[in-house]
């Protein structure tokens, strides 16, 4: 039924509407035409104003820069470098009217590229340079901010370095005595309190705290006990209506060099679910245990005809005196190679996954939210990644490729298939592909999109 | 002057012009209602017909993207406002000569949120249905109902104290 107010407020609409000035449209043909500048029309009275707001959004812009600059936390974000290499695009297949200018090259990259959707807002650019310019982007549901670098080259515009602000990182973490010192960092906002957890490898809490994050960081002391000597330490960030998880492996101080960062970070609680599987790298149906096989689901080729691939072979493997470490060389049967990189928090334990570098590309970092998964790659040699992510079964589905040069570093956004899913909790599959080689990284997580 | 792809597009592309001619003008009142004053309406909806043109050939529903890109675009500006309105007086538009319930209106509006006010706007400026506003604003369609039912107690308070 409709109420006086819907009455009053649909009639206040219209004439609203009938009263405003429209300006005359600009011939379609200048709007469209790649060749120069959109010619935006506007009232006359409309335009001193316009621009006035448009230069105090750049000065604001850059103070706001100069802030995040000064900032001691260390922002995945770094400053513009006009002198970096095009890491999009490097083929021909992106039409060259997409790249007219700085706007439209980094619209097709933030749609075509990253395929978040119609939910990324263009926020501001800096500086109004003639030749490069840093756009910045925000996904509005997920509170993911994106810095886009673009460079003209022979007035068309390039994508030289893309980051976000990321997830939450341990930037130190260190046994002093029977306590665990911690130091986060996170670079977006988090009104509620970081929650820093010390955990032993079955999933069990050690020791908690909730702590403030001030100026982008936040520190916790928190008791390992008398009888350990490493643990997990996991920090959760509360962002919009999500958390993210980043996790640590801390080690004794006298074989440990800084904290040994996880790259796949899962979510918590734990609670029900199977718990341990969860912090290691091992499957709960899988059989199979040992660093080798566990290590072998992670670096397999792509699967046909549902047969298991051929299994990698390992060199030049080195575990540390107290065999919390462990670090070598795999070959997988697609031509792949690369090294990897273990640690445990007890001599018997399971192992956790730190670091797996494809001779071609440095998978730097992995932080996943309730809806995606941001990758940070690093390219060893000129190549093309793509990165997929779903639940159970990604291989295959609309993974993202991005072209790059040797030493580019770029981010790939994806968000997960099944984000609507109700599951209490999930398998997540990450796959890295190098596309030019055909070799495959398949990596598994847990992700539980209920805290219940 | 138009590269071959763009050329390409603009042969098949009547249909097009005959949507940006006719649903220019609502489109650029569809911001100014959905925004806080200052926004640059012409601008924003321009910019949606670019990036409509980009993907004539995906897009299934070109109005309903329309009214999507306007709306995203007027809550980016929104943004930007908030920025500015932090640091100092925002940029104000003189507004046209209003009076009556299009002024109480008008004045209510903006006590709204940009998400509020772009449902309410949606709603009964553009009668569309609560599906529609939910795809326009990323929400679902029970966020809407919600959506329009406080804004509508906060429109009625603001329109009864006028």
């Amino acid at each position: 039924m409709t109420t006086d107010t819907e009455t009053r407020v649909r009639s206040g609409l219209e004439q609203h509407a009938r009263s405003m000035r429209v300006a005359d449209r600009p011939p379609l043909d200048h709007l469209l035409s790649p060749a120069r500048p959109r010619r935006v029309v506007r009232p006359p009275s409309v335009r001193p104003l316009v621009a006035l707001a448009a230069a105090v959004v750049v000065v604001v812009a850059a103070i706001a820069l100069l802030r995040l600059d000064d900032s001691t936390t260390p922002a995945v974000r770094t400053s513009l470098r006009p002198s970096s290499p095009v890491v999009w695009p490097l083929g021909d297949d992106v039409p060259r009217d997409d790249l007219w200018s700085a706007g439209s090259a980094g619209f097709a990259y933030v749609n075509d590229v990253l395929h978040l959707g119609r939910d990324w807002y263009f926020q501001d650019q800096e500086p109004d340079g003639d030749d490069w310019v840093q756009r910045h982007y925000i996904h509005d549901t997920l509170d993911l901010q994106l810095w886009v670098d673009l460079a003209r080259i022979d007035d068309l515009w390039f994508v030289t370095n893309v980051q976000t602000n990321g997830g939450p990182v341990v930037t130190e973490a260190q046994v002093v005595g029977d306590q665990v010192e911690v130091e986060v960092a996170l670079d977006r906002s988090s009104p509620a309190p970081l929650e820093i957890e010390l955990l032993s490898d079955d999933g069990s809490t050690l020791d908690t705290a909730q702590v403030p994050l001030e100026d982008g960081g936040a520190h916790a002391e928190l008791s390992i006990g008398p009888d350990r000597t490493a643990a997990v330490v996991q920090v959760s960030a509360e962002i919009g209506d999500e958390t993210a998880v980043a996790r640590t492996i801390v080690l004794p101080a006298s074989t440990a060099d800084g904290p040994a960062r996880d790259l796949f970070p899962a979510f918590t609680p734990v609670s029900s679910y199977e718990d341990a599987w969860r912090y290691t790298l091992t499957h709960p149906g899988d059989p199979r245990t040992g660093w080798r096989s566990a290590l072998t689901s992670y670096v397999s080729t792509v699967m046909t005809d549902r047969r298991a691939p051929p299994a990698p072979t390992f060199s030049d493997v080195v575990t540390r005196d107290d065999g919390l470490q462990m670090s070598g060389r795999f070959a997988s049967a697609d031509g792949g190679s690369g090294t990897f990189e273990l640690a445990r928090v007890r001599p018997d334990g399971p192992w956790f996954l730190l670091s797996l570098v494809d001779d071609a590309y440095d998978v730097r970092n992995v932080v996943l939210t309730a809806r995606t998964v941001e990758v940070t790659v690093a390219l060893r040699e000129d190549t093309t990644v793509a990165v997929g992510c779903g639940c159970y079964a990604p291989a295959g589905r609309t993974l993202a490729e991005v072209l790059g040069k040797a030493g580019g570093e770029f981010t790939i956004i994806r968000p997960f298939e099944s984000a609507g899913t109700n599951r209490p909790a999930a398998v997540i599959t990450v796959a890295f592909q190098s596309v030019d080689d055909g070799s495959l990284f398949r990596y598994f997580d847990a992700w539980s999109p209920s805290t219940d | 002057m138009l590269t071959d792809g763009a050329t390409e597009r603009a042969t098949r592309a009547g249909g097009f012009e005959a949507l940006y001619v006719g649903s220019y003008d609502r489109l650029v009142r569809l911001a100014r209602l959905t925004s806080a004053d200052g926004v640059p309406a012409e601008e924003i909806v321009q910019d949606a017909f670019v990036q409509l043109y980009r993907r004539w050939a995906d897009v299934r529903e070109p109005a309903a993207y329309l009214r999507l890109a306007v709306v995203n675009g007027c809550r980016s500006w929104g943004r930007r406002r908030l920025l500015l309105a932090r640091r100092g007086d925002p940029p104000r538009l003189p507004e046209p000569g209003l009076d009556g319930d299009a002024l109480a209106v008008r004045q209510a509006l903006a006590t709204l949120s940009p998400r509020q006010r772009a449902a309410v706007v949606l709603r009964y400026f553009e009668d569309l249905p609560e599906a529609e506003i939910a795809r326009a604003l990323g929400c679902r369609p029970g966020t809407v109902k919600s959506l329009l039912s406080r804004s509508l107690a906060k429109l009625k308070g603001a329109l009864d104290d006028d």
